[in-house]
């Protein structure tokens, strides 16, 4: 029973079909793969799949009984997916801190305005901080933060909000085997736990590493899916990645 | 914290550099009278302020001259902004005034109730619209009102117009000089077209149009600034031959010479009797022989109501001593000053000179009407 | 004496509206420059209660704000729809159009000929006509706007605003449906101004519309720059600066024939250098 579903979902930007009728599906449990060449769509999908941007066509169906026609920003997190960007979206001028409790406190203006429930949250954000290593930097404006603690500052604002289906946009681009390290165990306590988990990925050893499923995009149509050691060794996989 | 710190001490030094200059100042120097003025120095209408300010400078001069106690005078910059010329007014008050000078329609409106309430004779120029109320204060100008009233009788009873159209300029100035010719005309005439113009409005076709299409016998202009020359040379530009009755911003020097003569036929104008080519008196004359030494360049109406509205006052300090409750009341009763602009009269709190209604003959203005 | 309280309640007033744009600006990253129109509303709301229907200022206080709180609403729900300078440029056209309402709107506000005349406040009998008992009523409300803007900035809703400066569609992705946090802020920002509007009124006790035109905002917005952008205490401190530095040059000895002016160069020499040296204002650490 997949967690999410897209079924035909297209999204066309001018005369260009960035993502062309995908129908996936993704399990509780396991780390799909999203692989693909540059320009692939992957990324796009991600976009349609966290409402990010809207898709023409197509529905995302969530569990058994949500079919969603529609999806909007802040729609996401009430169905319980976040995710985390490839070129790193933090709120730079606030603090590491304020970075996590932004998404722990009240959504609603009202009750946002007069909370009180301070120490939970403290507790919570440095419960996901002290995961990834930041705790120390905590009141350091994210803007003065190095690359790779940004990214692991991304990660800990998504792990913080405690969701079921998590998307994570090249989180290994750029870091150093010892940040690589908290990461792969970050995503592997998530899928552990019982979480849906994308990853989005260009290194080949961390998927064949990480992922139990994979799905494989080129210009904007899924090309192939399936375990990571039968798809990575498909013809038409290595041809696409070799002609980019 | 540091941050703190160093922004406290900022505002500490500008706070004491303003509190310490100002208690300095306070001390009088030589037991001398003094008056204050809150003028326009910066701002729009800037070249005014900076006449008025040579005009009072310069009968400063003549009254010290003359007189037995000095009177000094002191001048601060009200940008024109209410705001700025009630810290200034406060500056000069603090300095001990006996006497206050404002210019400028806002800037006096909201001066004038706090001179009211310190029972100080505040005497406003350079404004010509609104009323004015309360025991202290003072006007020394040509309202609008006034020069509308001499201007609707006139078209009236003179030209028997039956239809006006009005250029007016969109500010209190203009709304004033609008309502009180309304009232003059009464159901004798009617206002066929009213357009507004802004001050430095360089194009005002759309208005004009609309104003010679409403097919007025005579059409009003009020106004002053670039807008006023642009309404008045456009007007012509675009066709209007009939008559055109205007304010005595006509008669400044510079808008008069910015005008093509052969747009100033048929042209009247409600103006004081000042005239630089013809000085009514031998005073006039005196003040247009000096103020062209000191400063090199003409003065208009402005500078001459500045420079009477301080002879005047000079001879009330003169006549009954530095106390401004004194100066007040002499001001109220004041008779037989030698002023320019004729007989000065302010027991109604406003300056009551002689007014005519002027017509433009082979690029001179002649006198054609006399008011009181 | 009287000159410094004067200058005190200027400072007062001011630092009201900084706050209130600071809320706007500095936290939220909206950048709108009605606030000149907020403050009018408030201040010719006060004129005209007082001297028409003889109201009490501070009831007449409540009523200016809600009359602009309503107009913040209409006016932050079109905006709503528009983005980052377009938002900039119709907030410009919203200052336009209410400034041109004070000024022809005639039968309501006197258009240019203002509104003369507007009493001091009355509380229980006691009248507020000197300077000193108006600067101490001015402080107050100071500090009430300061430590409404305090607990506002500080609480989890402030947190939101300043992720909404930071990255509108980030911060949607986490739940929040952030028009509303802009609305209420926009609404906030508007009310806590037409408060400075209606103390100002009833300090000058004569308004006209040339007070509330582009340069009103312009100067509040030099302020919350020059004390540095999300940061309330230098709001107040940009408002003393802005309002003391001209009064400190006044003392500047230049000769009388181009005084005015030098001291106009001088003002705006200060505030380049201040640009050039320390864009972030005094107590800022975020730069526009």
């Amino acid at each position: 029973m997949p967690t999410l579903e897209t079924k035909s979902i297209s999204k066309r930007f001018d005369s260009i079909k960035a993502v062309d009728n995908v129908s996936l599906s993704f399990e509780a449990g396991k780390i799909t793969g999203l692989i693909g060449p540059n320009g692939s769509g992957k990324s796009t999908l991600i976009n349609l799949l966290t409402g990010f941007v809207p898709y023409d066509a197509g529905m995302l169906v969530l569990g058994e009984t949500t079919r969603l026609s529609r999806v909007r920003p802040y729609d996401i997190a009430t169905y319980d997916i976040t995710r985390t960007f490839q070129d790193v979206r933090l709120f730079e001028q606030m603090s590491v801190l304020d970075n996590v409790l932004v998404v722990l406190t009240e959504r609603n203006v009202w009750s946002a305005l007069f909370e009180k429930h301070k120490t939970y949250h403290l507790e919570k954000a440095k419960e996901v901080l002290e995961r990834v290593g930041l705790w120390e930097k905590r009141n350091q404006l994210a803007v003065n933060l190095s690359y790779g603690q940004r990214k692991l500052l991304e990660i800990a604002r998504a792990v913080a909000m405690d969701a079921n289906i998590y998307f994570f946009d090249e989180p290994f681009a750029g870091l150093f085997p010892e940040m690589r390290k908290v990461v792969t165990s970050v995503l592997k306590e998530l899928r552990n736990k019982g979480n849906t988990v994308i990853l989005v990925e260009h290194n080949m050893d961390i998927i064949r590493e990480l992922s139990d499923y994979c799905v494989v995009m080129d210009s904007g149509s899924l090309l192939a899916q399936g375990k990571p050691e039968v798809v990575l060794s498909r013809k038409d996989v290595i041809e696409a990645y070799l002609g980019e | 914290m540091k941050k703190t710190l160093i922004g406290t001490a900022i505002i500490l030094v500008l706070a004491s550099l303003v509190l310490v200059v100002a208690k300095n100042n306070k001390r009088t120097t030589d037991g001398s009278v003094k008056v204050g003025a809150v003028l326009f120095l910066t701002g729009n209408q800037a070249v005014f302020g900076e006449e008025i300010r040579n005009s009072l400078l310069l009968a400063n001069e003549v009254y010290n001259a003359d007189a037995d106690t000095n009177v000094e005078l002191l001048i601060e910059d009200s940008q024109d902004d209410p705001k700025a010329g009630i810290s200034a007014y406060n500056k000069l008050k603090q300095q001990g005034v006996s006497a206050m000078i404002s210019a400028g329609d806002q800037v006096s409106y909201a001066l004038s109730p706090l001179a009211n309430n310190d029972k100080l004779p505040l005497v406003m120029t350079a404004a010509a619209a609104g009323e004015i109320n309360g025991d202290y204060t003072f006007r020394s100008f040509i309202t609008a009102r006034k020069q509308a009233e001499v201007v609707g009788n006139y078209a009236v009873e003179d030209l028997k117009s039956k239809n006006i159209g009005v250029l007016y300029i969109n500010n209190i100035f203009g709304e004033s000089y609008l309502d009180a010719l309304k009232a003059a005309l009464h159901d004798r005439a009617a206002v066929v077209s009213e357009e507004a113009f802004n001050i430095a409005d360089s194009e005002l076709r759309t208005q004009i149009t609309k104003v010679i299409a409403s097919e007025p016998d005579a059409i009003v202009i009020s106004g002053f600034g670039p807008g006023y020359t642009t309404a008045f040379n456009q007007l012509r530009q675009y066709g209007w031959r009939g008559s055109i009755l205007t304010v005595n911003t006509l008669s400044i020097p510079y808008v008069f010479n910015t005008i093509a003569p052969a747009n100033l036929h048929d042209t009247y104008f409600t103006d004081t009797n000042f005239d630089i080519s013809e000085p009514a008196n031998a005073k006039t004359a005196e003040f247009i022989k000096r103020y062209k030494e000191k400063y090199k360049t003409n003065p208009s109406f402005i500078g001459a109501f500045a420079y009477d509205m301080y002879t005047v006052l000079g001879s009330a300090i003169q006549k009954c001593g530095s106390d401004p409750e004194e100066i007040k009341d002499c001001l109220l009763d004041i008779q037989g000053v030698d002023a320019m602009l004729g007989d000065i009269d302010f027991s109604t709190h406003e300056m009551r000179v002689p007014l005519y209604v002027k017509k433009v003959e082979d690029g001179t203005p002649a006198i054609v009407k006399v008011i009181e | 004496m009287e000159y410094f309280i004067h200058l005190g309640i200027l400072v007062a007033i001011y630092a009201i509206l900084a706050l209130s744009l600071n809320l706007v600006i500095g936290y939220t990253g909206l950048l709108s420059v009605t606030q000149a129109a907020f403050y009018g509303i408030g201040a010719y709301a006060t004129a005209i209660l007082i001297t028409s229907y003889d109201v009490n200022f501070f009831l007449s206080i409540l009523i200016g704000m809600a009359a602009t709180g309503l107009a913040a609403f209409i006016i932050g729900y079109v905006l709503s729809r528009f983005d980052g300078d377009y938002f900039a440029l119709g907030s410009f056209g919203f200052n336009i159009i209410i400034f041109s309402i004070f000024m022809n709107w005639q039968e309501l506000t006197r258009g240019p000929l203002g509104i003369p005349g507007i009493d001091r406040p009355s509380l229980f009998g006691f009248v507020f006509s000197d300077n000193t008992p108006f600067l101490v009523l001015a402080a107050l409300l100071a500090v009430l706007a300061y430590f409404l803007c305090q607990f506002i900035v500080h609480s989890s809703f402030g947190r939101v605003l300043k992720a909404i400066r930071e990255d509108e569609k980030a911060i949607q992705i986490f739940g929040y449906k952030t028009g509303y946090y802009k609305l209420v802020v926009f609404i906030v920002g508007a009310m806590v101004a037409s408060v400075g509007g209606s103390l100002f009124a009833s300090y000058i006790t004569f308004i006209d519309p040339s007070s509330f035109h582009l340069n009103e905002s312009i100067f509040v917005l030099a302020i919350i720059i020059l004390g540095g952008l999300a940061n309330n205490k230098g709001a107040v401190w940009g408002a003393a600066f802005l309002i003391l530095l001209p009064e400190a040059l006044r003392f500047v000895g230049f000769p009388t024939d181009i005084a005015a002016q030098m001291r106009q160069v001088v003002y705006g020499l200060i505030l380049v250098l201040l640009m050039l040296y320390r864009p972030q204002g005094l107590m800022g650490e975020y730069k526009l």
